[in-house]
């Protein structure tokens, strides 16, 4: 059963992989518009733009372009950006770290916030710290990631004076504020989704039976409902990654964090196309090979799957 | 509070501000696009509601200007979504079999995609315009429309009435027209205000990076990005429009919770 599942779980990803591959082979080849001319720009000459043409292969069939295409997509050979005259990977290795940072605090803060603080709240058992609990999350998810972290930006660092307004990646504390912003959505969903579970699991005939047995409420809590709980909240935290992507564009360009997100942002501005490709790329396949992992994590851990 | 009464001010609030975005020629304004430096980035007050951004634009009118490119993208993008999602939902719920299973598939493919990073590339590549915005969410925001229609279509395909109607020897399509489309309406209306909450969070969000209406013509993405330069000093810039944006946001929010539970209502 469980093997099935992983299976299923590789072959898809290996499906989205492909996917991903050939969506990003059509924007930059197959879309109206000439690639040379993308490329090199508006200024470039005739010839330079036949020179390249024949360089770069773009003379070959479609078929053949696509076939090298994907052969140097899954060896991570993007090319050269014509912008900064630099490889493309090198661009991306060099603010991998910066962007990872982000994402570790933030599924950090993801488990803290979303996790642990709300199992914590149940058991001082205060209703009505719950809900304004839940409430103050939900009512920052409102704001998508660009809103909230421009206005977070503005009350701390302008008004408040809490944080200073350039980012400093060598300052622990600098981080805090970015990955709460970009933690806020997924945060919200989590609590949300593991409170539901939490009150549906204590209605179930084994809670009644653990309490009629005569256990204290914590170990109801913690032994029983808990366990069967978690793996809906899991899954929502791993859901929780895929829209860091999202956010983590928006965040870094906010606060000014040099990593993927920016690099993709100033491609962009710079029709900076090989750039923009080698970033789609790396940022999609990772975060689709990272959830495969959490979800093949996440069957191993629940007994029910192994059946 | 009442939740008819919220419910009702979030209806408001939407129609308020589709008025306020399509009279704004109307309206006693400045026009959106008119710079005058000597009034560059002035506070709120009389003259200017809003105050003026660098270029001394009336950041009342800019937002307004803006909320109708918004709406009017948000809207057929949305329109789009929801006819894609309905017609594979009808089709896979209700004929199950290979086609649900590559419906399925597709669904499956398109969920674990982080589309975003494709909606980036496909609209620096065509270039920003109204219609590229338009086409590239609407195609590649349908999921969750799919998953939905595709669940209730099969619910309604096994209730009695369906099975009744088949019995009589009803077409598929008559009992498709008749019988199945009317009893979703429910169902895509909840999804209608769903739907537009994550157009309208992509659509400024694309914005925001520069990849929409080109430069003169605000958007409300624009607007925070070209505010986020005068953080410091203009916060009025961004404040206005993060302000517009989460209202709005706010109000589809209450809307979609809204039709969800009188649906459930409706059922129970």
């Amino acid at each position: 059963m469980i093997w099935r599942a992983i299976r299923s779980r590789v072959v898809r990803l290996v499906c989205t992989l492909w996917l991903i591959v050939s969506v990003t082979f059509l924007c930059a080849y197959g879309l109206p518009g000439d690639p040379a001319r993308m490329i090199l720009g508006q200024r470039a000459t005739s010839e330079s733009i036949a020179a390249f043409r024949r360089s770069a292969g773009l003379d070959a069939s479609i078929a053949t372009q696509y076939a090298r295409f994907a052969r140097r997509a899954f060896r991570l050979e993007l090319g050269d950006s014509l912008v900064q005259r630099r490889p493309v990977v090198s661009l991306i290795e060099e603010r991998g770290a910066q962007t990872l940072t982000l994402l570790l605090v933030s599924t950090l803060l993801l488990t803290l916030f979303g996790l642990v603080v709300p199992v914590l709240l149940r058991l001082i058992d205060s209703h009505a710290t719950r809900a304004s609990y839940t409430a103050i999350w939900t009512m920052l998810a409102v704001a998508p990631p660009y809103v909230l972290s421009i206005v977070a930006l503005l009350a701390a660092a302008v008004q408040l004076s809490l944080v200073p307004v350039t980012f400093d990646p060598r300052r622990a504390s600098a981080w805090i504020l970015p990955a709460i912003v970009l933690a806020a959505y997924p945060i919200a969903v989590t609590v949300r989704l593991l409170n539901e579970q939490i009150d549906r699991a204590l209605q179930m005939p084994y809670v009644t039976a653990a309490r009629a047995l005569g256990y204290p409420e914590r170990d109801v809590l913690i032994r029983f409902a808990l366990p069967n709980a978690m793996t809906p909240a899991l899954a929502a935290l791993a859901n929780g990654l895929a829209f860091f992507v999202t956010g983590s564009f928006f965040v870094e360009v906010v606060f000014g964090i040099g990593g993927w997100g920016t690099l993709a942002y100033e491609a962009v501005r710079n029709k900076d196309i090989a750039v923009l490709v080698g970033v789609s790329l790396v940022f999609a396949a990772g975060i689709c090979s990272i959830s495969a992992v959490l979800q093949v994590v996440l069957l191993a851990l629940d007994p029910r799957a192994h059946e | 509070m009442n939740r008819k009464v919220i419910t009702i001010a979030a209806l408001a609030w939407l129609a308020a501000l589709a008025i306020a975005a399509f009279a704004s020629d109307a309206l006693p304004l400045a026009d959106p696009l008119d710079i005058d430096l000597a009034q560059a980035l002035l506070p709120p007050a009389a003259g200017h509601w809003m105050g003026t951004d660098e270029l001394g634009r009336d950041l009342l009118a800019r937002t307004l200007a803006a909320a109708q490119s918004t709406l009017i993208v948000t809207a057929a993008a949305t329109a789009l979504n929801l006819l894609l999602g309905t017609l594979l939902g009808i089709a896979s719920g209700f004929f199950g079999g290979w086609i649900d299973e590559m419906v399925l598939f597709i669904i499956d493919l398109f969920w674990s995609v982080p589309f975003i990073v494709f909606a980036v590339l496909i609209v620096s590549v065509t270039g920003a315009s109204a219609a590229s915005l338009i086409v590239t969410i609407g195609l590649i925001n349908w999921v969750t429309a799919a998953r939905v229609v595709r669940a209730e279509t099969a619910r309604l395909r096994d209730l009695e009435f369906v099975r009744t109607a088949r019995a009589f020897g009803f077409s598929t399509s008559s009992v498709l027209i008749r019988d199945i489309c009317p009893n979703l309406l429910p169902t895509v209306a909840a999804l209608a205000a769903f739907t537009a909450i994550e157009v309208l969070t992509l659509e400024t969000g694309l914005a925001f990076l520069g990849l929409s209406l080109p430069a003169p013509s605000p958007t409300w993405g624009g607007l925070l990005a070209e505010g986020l330069d005068y953080l410091t000093t203009a916060w009025w810039i961004v404040m206005f429009t993060a302000l517009l944006i989460t209202a709005t946001l706010a109000a589809l929010q209450v809307l979609s919770r809204g039709m969800q539970s009188a649906r459930l209502l409706d059922r129970s």
